[in-house]
């Protein structure tokens, strides 16, 4: 099997095709990205329709991180579920604590899961995502424990493909799209940050930047 | 009372006047034009699963019962309300009562016919357990939402088992019955025919309940459809899904292959239509079969590596995948401090690990990233050699262990028969 170690590239700043996200069928993974992919689907475990569409849909995440100066994919595996771990360069706030200042880090770790529940079921929002790092995300969306899981909202619909999960993610930790009311149980998993976050709505979102835009070094 | 927690459905108990005498089903049996079966040996031995239980499930399942079948299995999340008694066959005083509707079946059923073993499940399909459906020799579909439809479609598919789907459409004065055989993997399944708005309702999780309510209870869930029927049309097509049902068990009249039957009652005309091949689009496995098989000991005292062998998985373990009762293989999780963990334990949903954090001394929780169902031996590592008492499954009831398009699952008798019963 093909070190992925080996094959990382410096750091290039991707081109955005001409079509913007509605290119991305039409991007050729590079080496790195192709050498990943196959790592990945040669212990694809499941039906022919599951391990077929978890490649599509892992290829689909690898273009975008090819046009996406914000997006980084460090692994991918599909041995059971679709299971990716990518780096996203979007502003997340943290706090320690409720006393404690607001932080906002430059980027987020992310565990991002595609379960094959999928493909027939309406499944909540918190299923796909997880900030794996930095800890003590401030945010309403999401939790302060098990592991930090994000909520994209009460249910997504069947089928809907991971690279929407990934924008999706985008939009929410930039808070361009966030859930804010306590009242309302669908998508807050942290209510003092929503609380919070109301109060200080002049700070959101957090970035206007669009996730196909140059990252800040 | 009901569990549906534990994925299975419980023994409903005889009530009623115990000692009362039963009429047996010979008594009004017909000798049917074709026969060459013993049909009271047949209908002795059948074993049916009704999911849904109200407007047109509860009319099968109680015709059904008067067949004195060896086996009912009543699954519905549902609850009467006032307007059910619009079209289900129920008195007002069970209406008002809102009554768990798979419980409500049963007890009629078990009434009906003491001898017949009668089981139920109030919650979905969705949250039964992977051998739920594992005894019985048929499925009769009557659910109010496409979600439960296609699972109850995929279930079947894998498992093999006929499946009878009966429908009306209110304005139309259509009663529908679909019938998928499952004989093997070219035929269609419910999700091979949804189209574009039921893909929508799918995603909605919308429900049409047939009784035309619109207004979901509280903690109903979201997108509850009203659609409009009557009950005797809802009568009309569990009638005719009794009708295919026996005619299939018994092997009467000419053999057919997957097919929709459909009276209208505008024209008063049936029509047969032959169910094409599954839709290369459908979403669904149609290729995987779940054998069965028995464990060599308690699953309990099993490994993981042990069942792969006894299914007959012996090219090595990197393409085996597991899929353990309920619960869910937690790699990691994460405490009150924040600090990941090394887990390692099956455990059942929403529950914390067996550990605690060695810093703050608070449970550990798994976390959703760094948790497997199905588990890949890959992902077990060492563990997979440990039984799996050890590993936090401590009484686990069924095993299935897939290897690509083979999957074999392993149930455990004893264990399942820790069940509960309803009275």
């Amino acid at each position: 099997m093909t070190s992925i170690s080996s094959l990382r590239v410096d750091r290039v700043r991707p081109v955005v095709p001409e079509g913007g996200l509605r290119a991305l069928p039409t991007v050729a993974l590079n080496k790195r990205n192709q050498a990943m992919l196959a790592a990945a689907a040669a212990i694809s475990l499941g039906s022919p329709i599951w391990r077929a569409r978890k490649q599509a849909e892992a290829r689909d995440v690898l273009a975008l991180s090819q046009i996406a100066d914000r997006f980084r994919i460090y692994e991918v595996r599909m041995n059971t579920d679709l299971l990716v771990v990518a780096e996203m360069h979007v502003p997340v706030p943290c706090m320690e604590s409720p006393d404690q200042p607001l932080q906002v880090f430059p980027k987020a770790l992310l565990g991002l899961k595609y379960p094959e529940a999928v493909l027939t079921e309406s499944l909540p929002g918190t299923v796909f995502v997880q900030v794996l790092a930095p800890g003590g995300v401030w945010h309403p969306n999401v939790a302060r424990a098990y592991g930090q899981p994000l909520c994209l909202g009460p249910r997504m619909p069947a089928g809907i493909p991971l690279r929407e999960i990934v924008l999706l993610t985008y939009g929410a930790l930039s808070m361009q799209t966030v859930q804010l009311d306590p009242g309302d149980a669908a998508g807050v998993l942290n209510v003092e940050a929503a609380q919070y976050w109301q109060a200080n709505v002049d700070k959101i979102p957090l970035t206007r930047a669009s996730v196909l835009s140059a990252a800040e070094d | 009372m009901t569990e549906a927690g534990n994925g299975y459905a419980v023994e409903v108990l005889a009530g009623g006047s115990p000692g009362r005498p039963v009429p047996h089903r010979r008594e009004r049996l017909p000798r049917w034009l074709g026969l060459k079966v013993d049909a009271d040996a047949v209908l002795e031995g059948l074993r049916v699963a009704v999911i849904g239980n109200g407007s047109v499930g509860l009319a099968i399942a109680l015709a059904l019962a008067r067949l004195q079948p060896g086996g009912l299995t009543l699954i519905d999340y549902g609850y009467f309300k006032m307007a059910s008694l619009l079209t289900h066959n129920i008195l007002p005083e069970d209406a008002a009562l809102a009554h768990p509707k798979a419980l409500y079946a049963g007890r009629l059923c078990k009434q009906i016919s003491p001898g017949t073993d009668v089981r139920a499940y109030a919650g979905s399909i969705q949250s039964m357990a992977l051998d739920a459906l594992a005894d019985v020799d048929l499925v009769a579909l009557a659910t109010d939402n496409v979600a439960a439809e296609v699972e109850a479609g995929k279930r079947c598919l894998r498992l093999r088992k006929p499946l009878i789907h009966a429908a009306v459409h209110g304005e139309t004065l259509i009663a529908q019955v679909r019938f998928y055989r499952n004989a093997d993997a070219g035929g269609a399944c419910p999700a091979c025919f949804l189209n574009r708005m039921e893909i929508e309702h799918l995603n909605s999780g919308a429900a049409f309940p047939c009784d035309g309510s619109g207004a979901p209870p509280p903690t109903a869930k979201a997108g509850v459809v009203p659609t409009r029927s009557t009950s005797f049309l809802c009568n009309l097509a569990a009638d005719l899904a009794v009708l295919e049902i026996l005619k299939f068990v018994l092997g009467l009249g000419p053999k057919r292959g997957d097919f929709v039957l459909e009276y209208a009652g505008y024209t008063n005309r049936a029509t047969v239509t032959p169910l094409g091949p599954h839709k290369s689009t459908c979403l669904c496995d149609h290729d995987t079969v779940w054998g069965r098989a028995s464990p060599p000991r308690p699953l309990a005292e099993c490994s993981l590596a042990e069942l792969a062998a006894a299914a007959g998985f012996n090219s090595g373990l990197q393409r085996v995948a597991f899929t353990v009762d309920h619960l869910t293989f937690a790699l990691a999780g994460t405490c009150a401090c924040g600090k990941r963990r090394r887990v390692e334990r099956f455990v059942a949903p929403g529950a914390s690990a067996p550990r605690e954090c060695e810093v703050c001394r608070r449970p550990v929780h798994p976390d959703g990233f760094f948790s497997r169902r199905p588990v890949a031996a890959d992902d077990l590592g060492d563990a997979v050699h440990r039984p799996l008492r050890e590993l936090g499954a401590e009484a686990p009831r069924c095993v299935l262990v897939a290897e690509d398009e083979r999957a074999v699952l392993f149930t455990d008798s004893a264990a399942r028969g820790a069940a509960g019963q309803a009275t």
